[in-house]
């Protein structure tokens, strides 16, 4: 089973290629800008220098945040766009699911990324399956969160080291055999937070 | 088959056409209910509500057209000028079902969309359009004349400041009416007279002899008059209706007057068609008064369809069958600004 994999959601942007259990490449680069911009012409350097035809891919995977609004769009919508014209389906995770399950490992996992302002979008794991779905919590909340884990990771750190996309590719081939598959073809994105205005409208309305 | 995708502001739309213009699918899903809340559209939410609809209409085009994506062989995406978040939503998306389908993208410059929708018709093909025509773009965003030869665009006039359509919205928001705010101020006006005595606007005169247009002046002096005469919607109806008519008649009185500036400066041979375009070319007053004045020019005038007039992507699709030239979809760039 061929899969295409695309995080944009981080500051690093990634695209992998997975066939079955192998991993047949895959692209980390800076993501700054306009992702748009680097994301398709990653996907096609990677399909053809894998020797890949576009047409033989069985699952189009996703990130779908949080992380940077435009950056999520962008990437949805262009695995979407992929999926629909060539008649595959989508398997969209969060990115915190990405980084904690695209490795085999039972163990509690808590995820944290930078959320900006003082504070960090925070999930749980447990037994293969997410636990907590991303939420804003602020540094105490966060520290309270992840203690109870038996494994924390920094998503910048695994920034440096990991390949998001294919984390997420092989979290997707392992759903592809699961009876949850349906549920990851919820393509929304996962913003966490509300846009600023609506916070403001909120406030005053409050 | 052409599909056209347009997401530059706050309506998410898809359409189909046929190389001959015809307008096989024009759908829009419209996010003025989202915003009004807000005054005005929000960037952010624009963007997010764009990428919630932008595949369903997708899927919904090609099975209101009775047909497959098999049978669109191009792709047209609205690649700027707009909000830079929501235009990224309808950029990647094309660029993902284009490089899909193996088909080429055509970036296309909203302005171009807007120019030539009034040769889009309801049913049927497009109107063969003359190799020359006199365009203006009025709209939220736009207010510019251009003189149009072939493929190229040339602007003759521009706005200096706010646009016509913003100034329409602007003052509604002030005196209490939902946005947007063209059509509640035209709603009103049809019940007023126009009473330039009590409600004076300026006519903007440049030293340059420009014939640039500036709305900034009866923007701000619409709000002094407002305020000085307790302009609003829970206010004296009557009042209300005749401030709407003053105001409305000023904003496009100043269209003509720039209208007969750059009519007046054009080198002989002119050009027979003017063809207006953009989201004011709806209102109903301005529809009446360029068709008289094209009847006193001999000009013929040529108005968009009222459902062409605001963004859509009809116009976007048929602004890709007048370019023509097949762009590769790696290569598209979403820009806020287009030169």
């Amino acid at each position: 089973m061929l899969i295409l994999a695309a995080d944009c959601s981080l500051p690093i942007l990634s695209v992998a290629l997975l066939n079955d259990r192998s991993l047949l490449g895959a692209i980390a680069l800076e993501g700054k800008g306009s992702r748009n911009e680097k994301l398709l012409p990653a996907i096609d350097w990677l399909l053809a220098e894998c020797g890949a035809d576009r047409r033989d891919i069985e699952v189009f995977a996703s990130t779908r945040g949080p992380g940077s609004f435009t950056g999520v769009r962008i990437g949805l919508a262009t695995i979407q766009g992929l999926a629909l014209a060539l008649g595959r389906p989508v398997c969209a995770m969060s990115t915190h699911e990405a980084i904690a399950l695209g490795d085999p490992d039972p163990e509690r996992i808590a995820i944290h990324d930078d959320a900006g302002r003082g504070e960090f979008y925070v999930s749980l794991f447990e037994n293969h399956r997410e636990l907590t779905a991303p939420r804003l919590a602020t540094k105490e909340q966060r520290d309270e969160l992840v203690a109870t884990a038996s494994l924390v990771i920094s998503v910048a750190d695994f920034l440096q080291h990991g390949n998001v996309a294919a984390s997420c590719a092989r979290r997707a081939r392992e759903l592809s055999e699961s009876s949850d598959a349906e549920r990851y073809r919820d393509v929304t994105p996962i913003y966490v937070r509300l846009a600023e205005a609506e916070v403001k409208l909120q406030q005053r309305q409050a | 088959m052409i599909l056209g995708i347009e997401t530059s502001c706050d309506e998410t739309s898809v359409a189909l056409l046929e190389r001959d213009g015809s307008v096989r699918v024009n759908l829009i899903a419209s996010q003025i209910e989202r915003h009004r809340p807000f005054g005005g559209v929000v960037p952010e939410i624009a963007s997010r509500e764009h990428l919630q609809h932008l595949f369903p209409l997708v899927t919904r085009a090609v099975a209101d057209a009775g047909s497959t994506l098999n049978d669109i062989d191009c792709v047209a995406v609205t690649a700027g000028p707009g909000l830079i978040g929501a235009l990224l939503v309808g950029v990647a998306g094309a660029q993902g079902l284009a490089y899909g389908l193996g088909l080429p993208l055509i970036a296309i410059n909203h302005l171009e969309g807007h120019i030539f929708s009034p040769y889009l018709q309801k049913e049927g093909p497009a109107i063969p359009r003359p190799e020359r025509f006199l365009s203006m773009v009025i709209s939220g965003g736009h207010s510019s004349i251009y003189d149009v030869r072939g493929r190229d665009v040339v602007m003759l006039n521009r706005t200096r400041d706010d646009a016509i359509g913003e100034t329409f919205d602007k003052v509604a928001k002030f005196i209490g009416l939902p946005y947007p705010g063209g059509p509640q101020i035209e709603k009103h006006a049809n019940q007023g007279r126009a009473d330039a005595k009590r409600f004076p606007f300026p006519m903007p005169q440049f030293k340059d002899e420009s014939a640039d247009f500036s709305y900034s002046g009866i923007k701000a002096g619409a709000i002094r008059l407002a305020r000085e005469h307790n302009i609003h919607v829970s206010g004296d109806a009557s009042a209300l209706a005749d401030f709407c008519a003053t105001f409305q008649d000023a904003l496009i009185a100043q269209l003509f007057d720039r209208l007969d500036v750059v009519w007046s400066r054009l080198e002989s041979p002119v050009p027979t068609e003017l063809a207006i375009a953009g989201g004011v070319a709806a209102n109903g007053t301005l529809r009446d008064r360029v068709a008289q004045w094209g009847r006193e020019k001999g000009v013929l005038v040529r108005l968009p369809e009222k459902k062409f007039c605001t963004d859509n992507a009809a116009m976007i699709a048929f602004a890709g069958l007048q370019k023509g030239e097949p762009g590769d979809p790696r290569r598209v760039t979403a820009r806020s600004r287009v030169q």
